[in-house]
């Protein structure tokens, strides 16, 4: 690697190296039968320049080709935006554990038994079902070198889970899964089973919903697309280009009070925790709404540069990439409700678990429409039956100003830790 | 390398075994608002390994080709301890022997990046000359594909490939409200692709600035015409994906709803997935499993008559394999894919679709597709109403769901055009995605179908 800067440095005024090399193990059990075992070896290479202060910028799979990379970045240079930053030469980096060696142990053998349990404790009670299951363990490794003399390293574990009963009932689908990741080591547990086989119980009845507006919980399940919409508006990109909606709204109040969310790469077992981010910029703890009060953007350097800030740490990139600001692990604050009670307190509702179609909306404003996978009706505080052909409907900006109640246990979707949320009204479509 | 491999393979004792080594290099160009965004070049080379004995599978892949014997060891030993209780086979393929290669007078390879570059900074610039327009993205990508299929049985087939595409969005803004219009176009036919397009580029931001003025879509139930891209979003992503056998084969309830001559729609309705058609982006000559690609007619005048399959879920059938075990990588296996996905034409002309409709909607383009199978629900980019048999004022925001086999059976009118598009895209499923795919169809009546919205 020293070599490859080494010719950079005679090639172009400043160079970066991103490089990752890692591991992955996927274990896959298909219709209720183990399917397949695989493993799966990575590595790539980015090269970042600056020449004649623009950017350039290529990549490979083969440490082999690195000249010709190097070339092909130099040349993309010549067309580049101009570069506003300089690398960075050091990192004042806060410590992180992000690799876990319990991690590397698992056994094939451990997964397979689990994974047959869970099998045949779904098929105990519903025969008919066919169950998938992934299980994933993951390391790697992430170097960012440059010609200002940056050489930092870590090291990173991961493990997912990934269960999927999909069931017919009465000639019509159903679908019901599980999805767990950290980077300790994880699996479906006793717990999340009973969770399943209750849903899949309530999935049994299926009732018609009145379309017209009503309560809805969103199960914590269902947030990130939400979030996802906050997280677009915040983005240093979208703010640099103009095109976020809330690009003028820093220190206003644009949800509830109750709304706190962090943006957290030093989260304790985030499943996006890292002690830099990928420019080699140290990670920290970034509230992006505070009581419902817009309080800041995430930016890269080269984004912080255009517009006179500081980079917040928020890098984030594949080798095959340039880096772009992005969120890290987000954490929004617990309110006071348990699930149960929202329920209780709805007259006419539905609670949400799953929508398909949450990323098609104008996700930029901040609207969403989709398909209800699965959810159910409520009915005088209590759950009554699935509903199905169902579509809920709203802006995230208007549904956070009219929250009846936040959750007060937060789960954690990939990346997302959220609670569940209880809003007041929302447009439902049924038939 | 080729008869190294070919030797590894020989020697391994496992029933099937197979070897695909890839090698990609591409340019991709995107301009974001005025500046350049990123203009990449790249050099992949990567490989993988994939045996099967008795219903079970092992697969590694890697990018360091000197460890192959230890990958190939990996994937016999654990597709020994896995077949233990299981059973299966896979469908009897004939193992060509053949070497595609490229030939094309322009090339993407062959034009200078200088060249590209201004392609894509002269459409940019058409969508930003407008003060509604807050950024545009246009993207630009180019890959050369190579990949060595060899397995056990013989096979041992060179590919080449050359998909060349573009993509146009432009955001428009006013406030707190912001618009988006998009478009692309893509395939395997050379540079030419994603010339003359300036007319693409201009509605794309025509689209988006009239967006930002058109009323948010009334929620309810409509009839519903669909242009040819939407089309092409329902025939692949409502009725393709049911189409897939690795699913069915494993689930008898599933079978049952699939069964081959089951009626899903009127007479007029048929829809094809056809590999071979020269040019389009969901083209191919052998799919992943040196299978050749081929013409699967899906529904034949309204009645269940095919599937898509791999090797595998055909035998679990006891049909035939129909070449669309396709991976979007060296670093994934095989599953069942589509490739270009459409529905026949029919004989309306687009007045006779809307003439009789008092109170519906003109769907064009997708922003998006999803579905599980029986739900689906895809966004149009654009729509209009149709008020007593006229096009009327734009509408946003037209977000269409159903369940699939009602909405085959209530397609009422099938136009007398026909249009396929690739794009720069693809399809996505089992968390492989993009793969190159190409959908379309004629315009489309369909009845009773819930929009939700405002």
């Amino acid at each position: 690697m020293n070599e490859i800067l080494d010719s950079a440095k005679k090639l172009v005024n400043e160079a970066e190296i991103f490089c990752i090399k890692g591991k992955e193990f996927p274990v896959v059990f298909k219709a209720n039968r183990f399917y397949t075992s695989e493993k799966k070896d990575f590595e790539g290479l980015g090269i970042r320049v600056i020449n004649k202060g623009k950017l350039g910028f290529a990549n490979t799979t083969k440490v082999e080709a690195c000249g010709a990379i190097l070339d092909f970045a130099k040349n993309a240079s010549k067309y580049g935006e101009l570069a506003k930053f300089a690398f960075p030469e050091k990192v004042k980096m806060k410590p992180i554990k992000t690799f876990y060696k319990c991690v590397k142990k698992i056994t094939q053998d451990e997964i397979k038994e689990r994974s047959y349990y869970l099998i045949k404790e779904i098929l105990k009670k519903e025969k008919g079902a066919k169950i998938d299951i992934e299980f994933k363990m993951a390391e790697w490794k992430i170097r960012i070198m440059n010609t200002k003399g940056l050489d930092v390293t870590y090291q990173k574990t991961q493990t997912s889970m990934n269960l999927l009963i999909f069931l017919v009932i009465d000639s019509s689908f159903t679908w019901i899964y599980k999805i767990k990741v950290s980077p300790k080591k994880i699996f479906i547990n006793k717990k999340d089973l009973k969770e399943l086989l209750k849903k899949v119980e309530l999935t049994k009845k299926v009732v018609t919903v009145n379309s017209g507006t009503m309560s809805v919980i969103f199960m914590p399940s269902v947030m990130p697309m939400h979030l996802r919409s906050f997280m677009m508006g915040v983005n240093g990109k979208l703010i640099q280009k103009g095109s976020s909606p809330i690009k003028h709204k820093k220190n206003k109040k644009l949800l509830d009070k109750r709304v706190t969310i962090y943006d957290n790469a030093l989260l304790n077992g985030g499943v996006r925790s890292r002690p830099f981010d990928s420019e080699g910029v140290a990670s920290r703890r970034i509230p992006i709404f505070k009581n419902g009060v817009l309080k800041n953007f995430l930016f890269d350097l080269q984004t912080a540069g255009i517009l006179g800030k500081k980079s917040t740490g928020s890098a984030v990139r594949g080798f095959d990439e340039m880096p772009y600001p992005g969120m890290s692990n987000i954490i929004v604050s617990p309110g006071k409700w348990s699930v149960a009670d929202m329920v209780k307190d709805i007259k006419d509702g539905i609670i949400v678990h799953n929508v398909i179609g949450g990323g098609q909306s104008n996700l930029l404003a901040g609207d969403f429409s989709c398909n209800v996978s699965l959810g159910f009706k409520i009915k005088d505080g209590r759950i009554v039956g699935r509903v199905k052909n169902t579509m809920v409907a709203g802006n995230v900006y208007d549904a956070m100003n009219n929250i009846e109640g936040i959750g007060k246990k937060i789960d954690n979707i990939g990346s997302f830790y959220t609670p569940a949320f209880y809003f007041k009204s929302l447009n439902i479509v049924s038939r | 390398m080729r008869e190294n491999i070919k030797k590894l393979v020989a020697k391994a004792k496992i029933p099937f075994l197979e070897v695909h080594i890839e090698e990609r290099q591409g340019v991709e160009i995107s301009y974001a608002g005025k500046e350049l965004d990123s203009l990449n070049q790249y050099i992949d080379i990567g490989g993988n390994v994939r045996a099967f004995s008795r219903g079970v599978w092992s697969f590694a892949s890697f990018n360091d080709f000197n460890e192959l014997e230890s990958h190939i060891n990996f994937v016999s030993q654990h597709v020994r301890i896995g077949r233990r209780n299981n059973r299966g086979k896979l469908a009897i393929a004939e193992p060509y022997v053949d070497e595609i290669t490229v030939k094309m007078d322009d090339d993407p390879r062959e034009i200078p990046i200088y060249e590209k570059v201004k392609t894509v900074k002269s459409y940019n610039s058409i969508i930003l000359r407008s003060k509604k327009i807050q950024s545009s993205r246009v993207r630009y990508a180019d890959t050369f594909q190579r990949r060595f299929y060899i397995n056990s049985e013989g096979a041992d087939i060179v590919e080449e490939k050359i998909y060349c595409g573009i993509s146009f969005i432009a955001i428009a803004k006013d406030g707190m409200n912001v618009q988006m219009m998009k478009k692309s176009k893509g395939g395997t036919r050379g540079f030419h692709t994603v010339c003359g397009l300036e007319e693409d580029a201009e509605g794309v931001k025509k689209d988006a600035i009239d967006l930002l003025k058109a009323k948010k879509v009334k929620a309810g139930m409509y009839t519903l015409v669909a242009d040819p891209v939407l089309t092409g979003v329902f025939a692949h992503e409502a009725f393709g994906h049911l189409s897939e056998a690795d699913f069915v084969y494993m689930n008898n309830k599933m079978q049952k709803i699939m069964q081959l001559g089951r009626r899903f729609g009127s007479k007029e309705l048929s829809i094809v997935d056809d590999g071979t058609i020269c040019g389009e982006r969901g083209s191919y000559k052998y799919d992943d499993e040196g299978v050749q690609s081929r013409c699967n007619i899906l529904i034949n005048k309204g009645i269940l008559v095919g599937r898509l399959h791999s090797r595998e879920s055909a035998e679990k059938m006891s049909e035939k394999p129909t070449g669309n075990a396709r991976a979007i990588s060296y670093r994934y296996h095989p599953i069942v894919r589509m490739t270009n996905t459409f529905i026949k034409k029919g004989n309306m002309t687009f007045n006779e679709l809307i003439g009789d409709i008092e109170n519906g909607i003109y769907a064009v383009d997708a922003l998006g597709g999803q579905t599980e199978l029986e739900m689906f629900t895809f966004s149009s980019a654009k729509a209009y109403i149709i008020k007593n048999g006229r096009i009327g004022p734009m509408v946003r925001d037209v977000v269409i769901t159903g369940n699939v086999f009602e909405t085959l059976k209530n397609i009422d009118g099938i136009g007398n055009d026909m249009e396929l598009h690739g794009g720069l895209g693809g399809c996505g499923k089992d968390g492989q995605s993009p793969l190159p795919t190409a959908q379309g169809g004629p315009h489309i009546r369909i009845r009773n179908v819930v929009i939700g919205g405002k």
